[in-house]
Order: C-alpha cells, then structure tokens, then sequence
C-alpha cells in the first residue's frame, strides 16, 4: 500500500459567468488554478486561506461534487476522475466531507437515526437491524447518547449537530476526510470539543484529515502540514513547524501576523498589509499577489512564479527563484 | 473625574411564551474617558443584547425592566423617542457586525451619511456632503466622491465596514459602540479595520465600549474587559490582568480551550456540555452546571460580584475562584 492516498494534479476549476436571455458565458469566475498537492495516510494536510480563495471549492472538486475543469486527482491508487458508475460509488465510501454550517447540512425532516443510517442504505448495506445498532454506535464514538436516535436535528445544539455530522461522515469507515471549516460556526468552548473529537476519531480509526479553515490557530492546532491558498493558487505548502518558525511568502508573513494573539498586551495594530483580495473573475497579471506585495519587483506582474524550493518548504514566490535572487531587486 | 458612561444594575427582559426571560441580569460597569472596555461571551451571554439596550434599541417582546444607563451624567433609558433621536448618531453610535443588514440597500451610502449629518451637527447640503467625503476619506476609502454615490452591495465587505464607521464617526460621537465590528471580515483586512479603529479612536478621544466573541481581538484592543455569561458578569478588570491570571473557572477555561498560536498543546480543555437554554439556567450562579470548581451554594445563591483582595481594578462573581 502507497504511503500515498490522494494526489491532486493541475487541478482547475472555473465556473461560467452566464448573462442575458441566451444565457451566453461572458467570464469565467477561476476558483482553483493549477493545484498540485499529495496527502499522507494518517495525516492532517490544512488548507488556510482568505474568503474567496478557493479552498472551499478546491474540497468539494477533490470529492468531485464540483467536477474539475482540468486535473487529476489519484485516490487510493485510482484515477478517480475516470471511475464511473458502481466503482465511483464504491470508492466514494471512502472519501467523505464534513461541512461548515451544522444547520444546513443536516436535513431537517429526518431524525438523528435517519440521517446517520443514510450512508448504509445508499450503499445497500446492512439489514435494519444491523443498521440501528450500529448508528447506536456511531452516536456513542462521537459523545452522543444512543438514547438520542429518534431525536430531530432542531432539538441539538450547533456542536452536538457537528457530532451527528461527524457520525454521519465515518459510518461507512472511510479513509479520507475533507472537513470544511468544521468548527467555524461554533463557539469557542464548542469548538474544543470539536476539535479534540476529531484528533480522537483519528487516531482511533486511522483516518486522513484535509482540512480547510481560515483560522489559522486551528488550523496550527490540527494539521501536520498546510497549504496556503491566495486567489487559487497554493502559494506556499509546507509542515507546521516551519509554516510558523519560518513563513517564507510574503502573504503567509502578513497572514500570521495578522492572528490576534492572547497576552500580548494592547497594542498598537500595524497595517500589515494593504488593499483588498482581487476578484477571481479577472485576477491580477503575474503572482496574483503583487498589488498587495510589500516586496513586490519589477518581474512580478509579469511571469506567474512556481511552487518551488526543497521538497518539505515549496512557495511561489519570485524573491527566491535563483535568477531573481542575484540580480538586483528594483522595487517597483 | 466623572466616568462618560455609568451602567447601573441594567437588567433586559424578554417576555416570551414560555415565560420572561432575563438576558441581562442586573449588570453594572463604568467607562472612563478615552477607554476602551472589552465585552467578551459566548452567542447567548447577553452581551449584543446590552448594547442595544443602551441604544434604546430593544423592541418587543423584549424589554429593559430595570437600571439606568448615565452617559455624562444623564440618564438615556428614561429619554423620550424624540429625545433619544437627538443623541443616537450623535453623541453615541453604534457599529454592527453586519453591514449588509445595517445599511439600508436602496439608498446610496452618501444619502445616509447625510441624513444623520445634516440632523446632528446641522450643516448645510454642501457641507453635509463635504464632511462625509472627509470621513470616507478618513477611513481609507479610495475613490471617496464616487463612494459617496454608490449603493452598499456595490462596496466589498470590507469597505462596507469602512463605510459604517464613518457613518457612525461623523457626528463626533463621544461614546461608540462597537458590536463585533471584524467578525465577518478576513484576517488581514481585521487587521486593517482594528488599526484604523485605534487611530481614530485615539485622534478623537472616544470612549469606546467593544464587542467580540474573539479574547484574541479583545487582547489587543481593550484597557479592560468584562466576561458575560447567562446575561451575567463573570468578572471583569485590566485587560492583560485578567487575561494573565483570570479567577473565574468560566474566563480560565474560555482562554485554554482556544488553540493559542505557538502554543501548541496534544488536547484542548474544553468546557463539558453547552450554554443551557434560557429557561434551564440554574438558579445561582448561571455557570454552575459546567463548572469544575461547582460546590453546593452556587446552585442555590446568586454569587455577588465583589472586589478581589489585592488585584486593583478587578471584580469577580464567584464562590469559589481559582
């Protein structure tokens, strides 16, 4: 078994901007761009971004609720985009997805019981008997009572909805799972719990996390390796440690340095960065970073930097690509 | 000196089916000129609801049964509805979380600038208009003259926040409300909105009363703080005092259990369970069915809230601290 489970390959999304009677495709809105990423069994790869930056859509296009628009995405071995049919289903209990908002992802008509069995009788397994006790179970591994099972959504509060949500996402045992700002709804006492579950269920079940927040002290709680996204591309991937020790593009700088940290006393907030995230429907030329650059020269309009540098710390930045880094850096 | 804003035994009830409901519950605190106070809760503690009570903006089922609210030595909550237009927007304002909801969409943002300008400080069209260019200007809004025409969903979210301020600026509040002012907006432009807040702040001497959810934002921007739970105060002091070495089980376990940057720990601390329903808060202290520290009195007895022996500044609500 490849110590590998999921590659993700030139992945591209565009969704269609459709105006007028005809409905003609006038733009075209670019939520992902060229990203390639790998995930290791066993563990927690975070994806942390801004609103609008893509990471929300790039999890839903590797579970292919969104199909790409180009890529390939490798999953357990397979070429995922190609399965069709009953293979898909198949490998689709692997790969599951927990959404941000509690209220909305769970259907309001069904009860706990319901909605926790669904996956079984998607995917035809189990008699109904079976299926209730191991819903049962699964309320239980998530710190639900079993006794909760003819219960409706409405009558749980945001962070127990979360745990029918989770139950929800590991009944079918799957190996990946994409979690979408899962605590971001939650309180802070909440989100503890959430947390903490979800580093247990991992550990206990041998899951894979990615997980996509724009929290960056969760995400620093969480994950083992991170991927920073501005405007759809990935512009810096590397572990935890160095992503906080050591920050390389200047996005990531401005973006830790943004955290409002505890303790630290008050103090007079620096203006780290200045200006507003483009629109993804016409982003800036070059590194779609420049206009907000602080270091920003004379190259960055005009060539796309690459993910490059050492296999454990890549970023797509041109202040350290070789040529650049030895003639002289002319401001703009 | 006297403080700019008093809060004496506020209480807000809402008279629902089920029965009345206090959401604030006889809470007292004062504010000095230029000071910031920090009011940090979870959803439901009661603190949104303080604020619109002081702003008179508390409509029925809801209610304010008791206390009074001094700003400058006059008492607000007893003022007419004609009076209290006359201070609303001018000598206090308020800043919401949302600006989508606070603004109104079908009028431009120059013509609600104007309206609350031309009523409080009385200028003229012309120089009703000058003074909200000068307060877009002000809050870093580029393009300021055609900002003042356009409509609100034509601005990012950001500017929209921007844009808010000025609005709640412009009339040289002395006492400014702001109700989680950064929760809808992106790090990096939370950064830019609480520096501009700050400067703003300090240039015209405000006193400030702030909202938030976040102890991270509450910790950089406030002198002191006041923690809310079950519409009660937990304790309340300095800021860094508190932050350093808090003394009730509610404010120690709201601090640990948010993952710290560069602190890193295997689990969080949680708080066990969740904030009970308004009509199932126990009887004395609210926090009594999650707290580790709970003896037999505080399901019983309301703790009162008095000073704590050697810690200038700072209050607390509890029978048994840490």
């Amino acid at each position: 078994m490849s110590d590998i489970i999921l590659e993700a390959k030139n992945i591209r999304k565009y969704f269609p901007i459709k105006k007028g009677f005809f409905m003609r495709e006038v733009g075209q809105v670019k939520a992902v761009e060229d990203v390639d990423f790998i995930v290791r069994r066993g563990e927690t790869l975070g994806l942390v971004g801004e609103s609008g930056c893509g990471k929300s859509t790039l999890g839903r296009t590797l579970i292919r609720l969104y199909e790409p628009t180009k890529g390939e995405i490798t999953f357990d071995g397979k070429d995922f985009l190609k399965l069709k049919g009953s293979e898909l289903r198949q490998k689709r209990r692997d790969i599951q997805m927990i959404f941000q908002d509690p209220y909305s992802s769970l259907d309001p008509r069904m009860t706990v019981g319901q909605v926790i069995e669904q996956p079984f009788i998607i995917h035809g397994l189990l008699q109904k008997r079976e299926r209730e006790l191991q819903v049962k179970q699964l309320l239980e591994l998530v710190g639900l009572k079993s006794s909760h099972i003819n219960r409706y959504p409405h009558e749980f509060s945001g962070g127990q909805r979360q745990r029918i949500a989770i139950a929800r996402a590991i009944a079918l045992n799957p190996k990946l799972i994409i979690c979408d700002e899962p605590v971001s709804a939650l309180d802070v006492s909440i989100q503890a719990q959430i947390l903490n579950l979800l580093k247990d269920l991992q550990k206990r079940l041998n899951l894979t996390y990615i997980f996509i927040s724009h929290d960056l002290s969760v995400i620093e709680h969480v994950c083992d390796r991170i991927a920073v996204m501005y405007l759809g591309r990935i512009v810096e991937l590397t572990t935890r440690e160095e992503l906080f020790a050591n920050p390389q593009h200047p996005y990531t700088q401005a973006l830790l340095s943004s955290i409002p940290t505890i303790g630290t006393g008050k103090k007079k907030m620096a203006r780290v960065l200045s200006g507003e995230i483009p629109s993804p429907i016409n982003p800036p030329s070059g590194c779609t970073f420049h206009p907000r650059c602080p270091q920003a020269f004379a190259i960055c309009p005009k060539v796309i930097p690459v993910l490059e540098g050492p296999a454990d710390h890549i970023k797509a930045c041109h202040l350290y690509t070789k040529e650049n880094s030895t003639t002289p850096k002319e401001l703009l | 000196m006297n403080p700019v804003v008093q809060v004496k035994d506020l209480e807000t009830t809402f008279f629902l089916k089920s029965g009345p409901f206090k959401a604030v519950n006889r809470i007292s605190y004062e504010i000095n000129q230029g000071e910031t106070l920090g009011i940090v809760g979870e959803s439901g503690c009661g603190k949104s609801v303080t604020s619109f009570s002081l702003m008179k903006l508390i409509e029925k089922p809801g209610m304010v049964t008791n206390g009074e609210f001094l700003l400058n030595g006059r008492n607000i909550l007893t003022l007419k509805d004609r009076e209290i237009e006359d201070v609303r927007g001018g000598q206090m304002a308020m800043i919401f979380q949302e600006p989508m909801t606070a603004l109104n969409p079908v009028l431009t943002i120059g013509y609600q600038m104007d309206e609350q300008i031309k009523k409080h400080l009385r200028l003229s069209d012309q120089d009703s208009r000058d003074r909200a260019i000068e307060m877009l200007q002000l809050v870093g809004i580029p393009s300021a003259k055609e900002r003042y025409a356009a409509y609100p969903h034509q601005l990012s979210g950001g500017m929209r926040q921007r844009a808010m301020i000025a609005m709640a600026l412009s009339c040289n509040p002395k006492f400014l409300i702001a109700d989680e002012p950064t929760t809808a907006l992106d790090v990096t432009i939370q950064a830019q909105i609480l520096e501009l807040f700050q400067s703003l702040q300090e240039k015209m001497n405000m006193t400030v009363q702030f909202i938030t959810h976040d102890l991270g934002v509450i910790s950089e921007v406030s002198d002191k703080m006041m923690v809310m739970y079950g519409g009660q105060t937990c304790e309340m002091g300095p800021t860094q005092d508190i932050i350093n070495s808090p003394a009730h089980p509610y404010t120690a376990a709201l601090i640990l259990s948010r993952p710290q940057h560069g602190h890193r720990v295997e689990r969080l601390r949680t708080i066990e369970g969740s904030v009970p329903a308004p009509h199932e808060l126990p009887k004395g202290c609210p926090f009594a069915n999650r707290c580790p520290n709970v003896l037999a009195d505080c399901w019983t007895i309301k703790p009162p809230r008095l000073p704590i022996t050697g810690k200038p500044g700072r209050t607390l609500a509890c029978f048994n601290p840490l």
